[in-house]
């Protein structure tokens, strides 16, 4: 099962794909939003999944982690009949718009989106995944 | 089992890799074209991977090396710690993973790590 795993950081990177591997998932690595459309597209149907951090780079000419761009990658995903799961380690308590957002999103759409919040638990976003993952990808 | 993959667009080059591959002892050998080549990378899982008309680092993102070099990135980042990545062009690095074209037998067989069959 082929997922897109969009982090920036390497160390969280590694880690991540170390633990999917070993949920039996392939990945598929990006570190901008632009180069996780450019995959999307590249892996086309084989694609099943995606799990990406809350806050990256647009891509790397415009670089700067600040900006929430996976909101923006949620909402391509949903569109796209993508099952998406954010793994973020921002504070629950500093979040609460964020998860309306997302929740606001989810519902509107009919698709539920996993939010991981506080700590980058990636264990936990390979289990959601399997969860949102239709039966027989 | 020693798996190649070798990713290039030139269907005559694949091939004559390919010939050169199976010399040197690997057991199965898969091409791609840059398009295809990580969802192949992905669901086949080579022990080896060649990424053929790879040039140099800094590449301009209109020449004809522009499309290696993200498959080049693509697959490494994909990459996990078992498998070995070559990739070659007509340049003279010295790099560890590049292998100038064209390539011996025991090029091939020394820059992929593999006891001479």
């Amino acid at each position: 099962m082929i997922i897109l795993l969009v982090e920036d950081k390497p160390e969280e990177l590694e880690k991540a794909k170390e633990i999917f591997f070993s949920q039996g998932f392939k990945v598929a690595v990006a570190t901008t939003l632009k180069g996780a459309f450019r995959l999307i597209e590249t892996l086309k149907g084989r694609l099943k999944a995606v799990v990406t951090d809350l806050h990256y780079p647009e891509s790397d000419e415009v670089p700067g982690a600040d900006k929430p761009n996976g909101l923006a990658l949620m909402c391509y995903c949903i569109r796209a009949n993508i099952p998406v799961v954010i793994c973020s380690d921002i504070n629950h308590h500093w979040c609460a718009y964020t998860k309306d957002v997302i929740e606001t999103l989810g519902y509107y759409s009919g698709k539920q989106v996993p939010f991981i919040m506080d700590k980058k638990d990636w264990k936990r976003a390979g289990e959601e995944l399997l969860k949102i993952i239709p039966k027989g990808e | 089992m020693k798996k190649l993959l070798v990713v290039s667009d030139n269907k005559n080059w694949q091939s004559a890799v390919a010939k050169i591959a199976s010399e040197v002892g690997f057991d199965e050998i898969i091409s791609a074209e840059h398009e295809n080549a990580l969802a192949i990378f992905l669901e086949r899982e080579p022990t080896h991977i060649l990424v053929g008309e790879y040039e140099h680092e800094k590449i301009n993102p209109n020449s004809r090396f522009a499309k290696a070099a993200r498959t080049w990135q693509d697959l490494k980042a994909a990459a996990q710690p078992s498998q070995t990545f070559i990739r070659c062009g007509f340049s003279s690095h010295s790099y560890e993973d590049y292998l100038r074209l064209p390539f011996s037998q025991d090029e091939l067989t020394r820059a992929m790590k593999l006891m001479k069959p």
